[in-house]
């Protein structure tokens, strides 16, 4: 469940004996497999009893809190694990309202939800701590009746505010009730006081406020708060204010150092482009995230170097992209380059949403049918400085032999899922060359290149800066806001033993004439303890039972009765999904074997319940009937709370599956493989039905291997978006059907889906144009031998006039 | 009384512990398979009595004292702290010690009897921190405030100690009954079987979190240790007048994580029950009027 920016974040945890990475991460997602929704309650966790968590919370919080100077790695070390330990314990161990016990806040349940969120926001997992405060604004919070109840409300909205990232209201500070004791007095006042200054820390954030006083206000409490009797410390009388304030005090420090008002501006921001951005952006997302941080630092202001972006899915690449977007509008145009149609069309909506605040900034697609074909109607004549283009690379080859002088004034490209170019095929080819002719007409531009999926950034760094002159970054970090769990699905050995006998015996006692008999047996998770599933340890993995049922036969073959798996993965994802969905899940299942089976799966299911699309999603409905002329088969799905995304569609019914799954009308989507594409839609759960990816005449086995590995590792970062969920369930049903067991040498399963081996970032690119630009230098090329990647980058390469043709071929990453 | 002639909270406490730490004793009583039982003695001597006095009324001016600097802003001064302590102390302790109908002596057995039971075992574990007993296994190095309310909700005292290079954390809850004292113990180790199941992560990450101050800076990254590990004592501060045995091995007891060198009973036995609680809060009445702030 836990990645390397995890390992490398636990790497910092204190010496204490069996607190280490590997053993945290272990408690930790034992306990968290327990609390999954799908796992049957009649079968007993291996691990029995109570498991450690708030013990843990308790000491690492602790660690956390009492020194008065703690190394900044070690404090987020601590924070994260105490929070995690403490949100997990909240789902495997829930206070009931027996154990609370009436506390600040309310009761201690509540108050123990806003410290997770404090402890997460201190280990700088913003998006966590505002899914903490959610949860409290979900369960309505009522304070006690006491006599500081007021001034513990009005306070309590601040630190909410601060948990959530949004804005603090501005109400009145309250009035102290008359007749009230010294001590409610006391609290009154010092509630304010934090309520104050966290108020004062969130307006800075915002930057309504030009000085950050907060950590001296919140410091000065603190004292006053310790004072003793004859003036020296002494252990204070309100300590749960005082808790407060230290959590506060460390979360504030944390904000403040991650703050997007201290990115600097580009030298030239006349026309005030970039801080009105940075003004309205820090209202809604005023923190950066590592990533972010990692790309100011090293490339701003300006962008004065190339970046290549290599973080995990969901770790902030968007906004690295806006980032460097603001900054760049104001020298230039920019270029942002995304693989599939889809993909152009949730960024450009995304960007026009981020950049609304400007309104001489155009966001526009340069669009039309299939993303890698054909030509378009729009014209990109007209480009200004202040434009974005967002487009498919193949559009963008367009675009240079329409308007090549364009790219002159172009200041920025982005090259999102980058890794594209490291692939096999036409496109990888066309991908490498329209960056290298953007590189050659752009004289200026500097290129931000992205991926979850690069091994190798460093590398693309050096080509960029080889290619330039300019200084290239490689923004390395394994951070990600989300923790996903990987669990490969199959049979139960000891359920199976038992249908299966009996479905045998049932078989037996049938007239020879019948062949099958069908019957359904428990379906269990191999889940990993760790990351990706390197280790052999034992210890690493556990093994449960759902309450989830696979479908097989018991058939007569050669005069014996076998038990037959045939055609068991599509109804066994159709299964999982249900439950999870049942189960309040939002659920995306890849079927990447055929674009066919997605309909066909969800057509088969139970579905959840008749709902109402809304508007957007029947005007994109709409639209699709009247292209097809027939009512799109898509709507049916839609209505019983299923969705489906594959390339067979029209672009209106893959719109109206996207929006109704992410404005969570529909619990479920099924996709193949192109959905994993970068396209960022809230699934709490991932189900991968098959690890074959569809055939390709065009590649070699290595290559179709590597292509299907980095979809699926692509399909898994789908899981598990900050907005939603902190943690997420990846589940992969092989294609051929498994028997497993808690016994079962976890070596022997997992040749069924390698890929559960290796982290993301796996993907080595490289130049797939070096053997042509070699052997056209060597003036020893063949036509007849070319491959489809070759051929698609002589027909680029033809419309260049001479010189031209040297200058991009010598910018392409086969001279690296 | 004239104005010269009134004492600090400051004082009071510093004379009250002078006195504890001479005129009681704790010392080892038994020790079985399930616990370690201790014995204090002295308690009923006047001396201590009048000190047991003087460190609740020190505290409560103590506490009260602090709040009125906290809440200065809400206009808060010594005028609103001298009568919140004359509030207090009638709240804590009723007006005098007639005690004639059952609403009576339910508020003298579970208020006024509980709160000050809390104390005398504040009072005992301060006092360790200036005195070598039997109380823990090594020097206090830091113990919570009380708390001014007797029912407000949290542990009852919580210290930290040093037993050779290990750091410790002590849970105190005080119970007082005239006859009960088994049963008593019985339902204090309720409330330790409690945190061995880590219900009370809040209080106890509160209340430590409240020790910052006062802990030795090299001892602060031991707490964590400490507390992973199970490296607690709990300590049953039992006051009682009939006696019950403290040598019989105790279920509740034993079923708890530490050790029985760290459950320690510390059986507080008083010859006359009611006179002492009667004599403490007569003498704390006394005290209150002659408190500066």
């Amino acid at each position: 469940m836990y990645n390397r920016g995890v390992d490398q974040l636990l790497a910092s945890l204190p010496q204490i004996e069996g607190i280490d990475g590997d053993a945290v991460k272990r408690l930790l997602t034992s306990a968290w497999v327990d609390a999954l929704e799908v796992r049957d309650q009649d079968s007993p966790s291996p691990d029995g009893a109570e498991t450690p968590l708030r013990r843990l919370a308790t000491a690492l919080e602790l660690h956390a809190v009492l020194p008065n100077q703690i190394e900044l790695e070690m404090l987020r070390a601590c924070a994260f694990v105490a929070a995690e330990a403490l949100s997990v314990a909240a789902e495997v161990q829930p206070m009931t309202d027996a154990l609370a016990q009436p506390w600040l806040f309310g009761d201690t349940a509540r108050y123990e939800r806003i410290e997770t969120g404090l402890l997460y926001l201190i280990a700088g997992y913003d998006a966590n701590a505002a899914l903490c405060a959610r949860a409290l604004r979900d369960n309505e919070v009522t304070t006690e009746p006491t006599g500081a109840a007021a001034a513990e409300d009005w306070t309590l909205r601040a630190v909410l505010a601060l948990l959530s990232g949004a804005r603090a209201d501005d109400s009145a500070e309250p009035e102290l009730a008359d007749n009230t004791t010294v001590s409610v007095a006391a609290r009154h006042e010092v509630l304010l006081r934090i309520g104050r200054a966290v108020r004062r820390h969130l307006r800075w954030l915002r930057m309504d406020e030009p000085e950050n006083t907060s950590l001296a206000d919140l410091t000065a409490v603190a004292a006053d708060l310790s004072a003793g009797l004859d003036g020296e410390p002494a252990a204070v009388a309100h300590p749960d204010l005082y808790h407060l304030v230290l959590l506060l005090t460390a979360a504030c420090g944390e904000t403040t150092r991650r703050a997007l008002r201290d990115v600097p501006p580009p030298p030239a921001d006349d026309t005030g482009v970039f801080s009105t951005y940075q003004r309205s952006r820090a209202v809604e997302r005023p923190l950066l995230w590592p990533a972010a941080q990692q790309y100011a630092n090293s490339a701003l202001p300006g962008p004065d170097s190339h970046a290549v972006v290599a973080v995990p899915t969901g770790a902030g690449k968007s906004a690295v992209a806006e980032l460097a977007i603001a900054q760049a509008l104001t020298d230039g145009w920019v270029l942002y380059l995304a693989p599939t149609n889809a993909l152009v069309g949730q960024i450009r909506r995304q960007l026009q949403q981020a950049f609304q605040p400007l309104p001489d900034v155009a966001v526009d697609q340069f669009f039309g049918g299939s993303e890698y074909t054909v030509l378009s109607e729009e014209g990109i004549d007209e480009i200004q400085d202040s434009h974005i283009l967002v487009m498919t690379p193949e559009k963008c080859s367009l675009a240079l032999r329409v308007n090549p002088d364009a790219f002159q004034r172009l200041a920025l490209c982005v090259v999102d899922e980058a890794h594209g170019i490291g692939e096999t095929g036409t496109r990888a080819a066309v991908l490498e060359l329209v960056i290298a002719e953007v590189l050659h007409r752009a004289p200026a531009v500097k290129a931000l290149l992205m991926s979850a999926l690069i091994a190798n950034p460093q590398d693309l760094a050096s080509w960029l800066e080889n290619v330039t002159g300019f200084a290239a970054h490689a923004v390395v970090t394994p951070w990600r806001p989300t923790r996903t769990l990987r669990a490969l699905a199959g049979f139960d050995r000891d359920n199976l033993q038992t249908s299966g006998d009996a479905a045998e015996r049932e078989l037996d006692e049938l007239p020879p004439r019948r062949k099958n008999v069908a019957f359904s047996s428990k379906i269990g998770l191999l889940t990993g303890l760790q990351g990706a599933w390197s280790s052999s340890q034992t210890e690493d993995y556990k093994y449960v039972v759902t309450n989830v049922r696979g479908a097989l036969k018991a058939t007569r073959r050669l005069g014996r009765v076998v038990l037959n798996s045939d055609g068991y993965l599509n109804p066994a994802v159709g299964n999982l999904v249900q439950a999870l969905g049942d189960n309040g899940h939002r659920v995306m299942a890849f079927l990447p074997r055929s674009r066919h089976d997605s309909f066909t799966v969800a057509r088969d299911m139970t579905g959840f319940g008749a709902i109402d699309l809304g508007q957007e999603v029947a005007a994109y409905l709409d639209l699709a009937n009247a292209e097809l002329g027939v009512a799109s088969a898509v709507r049916g799905l839609l209505g019983k709370g299923i969705a489906v995304h594959t390339s067979a569609m029209l672009r209106e019914e893959q719109r109206a599956s996207e929006a109704a799954f992410e404005q969570g009308q529909v619990r479920a989507i099924f996709a193949t493989g192109t959905l994993a594409q970068g396209l960022n839609l809230p699934a709490t759960a991932v189900v991968i039905g098959g690890t074959q990816i569809g055939y390709d005449p065009s590649s070699t086995r290595r290559e179709d291997a590597a292509r299907s590995r980095a979809q699926l590792l692509n399909a898994i970062g789908r899981a598990g978006r900050a907005q939603i969920a902190t943690r997420s369930v990846a589940i992969v049903v092989p294609n051929n059907a498994q028997i497993i067991s808690a016994e079962r040498v976890v070596s022997d399963t997992v040749t069924a889906a390698e890929f559960l081996r290796e982290e993301d970032a796996s993907t080595e690119v490289a130049s797939q144009l070096s053997a042509l630009i070699e052997a056209t230098v060597r003036d020893d090329v063949e036509l007849g031998a070319m491959t489809a990647a070759e051929e698609a980058a002589f027909a680029f390469l033809s419309f260049e006039g001479g010189e031209d043709t040297s200058e991009v071929i010598a910018k392409s990453g086969s001279t690296d | 009384m004239t104005a010269a002639s009134k004492v600090t909270a400051f004082e009071l406490i510093s004379n009250a512990l002078d006195v504890l730490e001479k005129k009681v004793t704790v010392k080892i009583a038994a020790a079985n398979f399930s616990h370690t039982s201790l014995e204090v003695a002295g308690l009923d001597n006047p001396e201590v009595v009048a000190a047991c006095a003087r460190f609740l009324i020190g505290f409560l001016a103590g506490a009260i004292g602090l709040d009125a600097k906290l809440g200065k802003s809400m206009m808060i001064d010594a005028s609103h702290a001298s009568a919140e302590l004359g509030k207090q102390c009638l709240s804590l302790l009723g007006p005098d010690n007639k005690f004639d109908t059952d609403e009576t002596q339910r508020f003298r057995d579970q208020r006024r009897n509980a709160w000050i039971a809390e104390g005398v075992a504040h009072a005992l574990l301060v006092a360790r921190a200036k005195a070598v007993n039997d109380l823990v296994p090594g020097a206090v190095l830091a113990v919570n405030a009380m708390h001014p309310i007797p029912s407000a909700p949290g542990l009852d005292a919580v210290a930290l100690y040093i037993d050779g290079a290990d750091l410790t954390v002590a849970v105190g809850e005080s119970k007082a009954s005239r006859k009960s004292g088994s049963t008593e113990l019985t339902n204090a180790a309720g409330m330790f079987a409690k945190i061995d199941a880590a219900e009370y992560g809040v209080e106890l990450r509160t209340v430590l979190a409240g020790l910052r101050p006062v802990i030795p800076p090299q001892y602060t990254t031991q707490v964590s240790d400490s507390l992973w590990r199970d490296r607690r004592c709990y300590l049953p501060f039992i006051l009682h007048e009939r006696p019950f045995p403290l040598d019989k091995n105790r279920p509740s007891l034993s079923q708890l994580k530490p050790s029985a060198a760290q459950k320690r009973l510390v059986a507080i036995r008083i010859g006359d029950f009611y006179d002492f609680f009667d004599a403490v809060a007569d003498e704390m009445r006394s005290c209150a009027q002659n408190l500066a702030f």
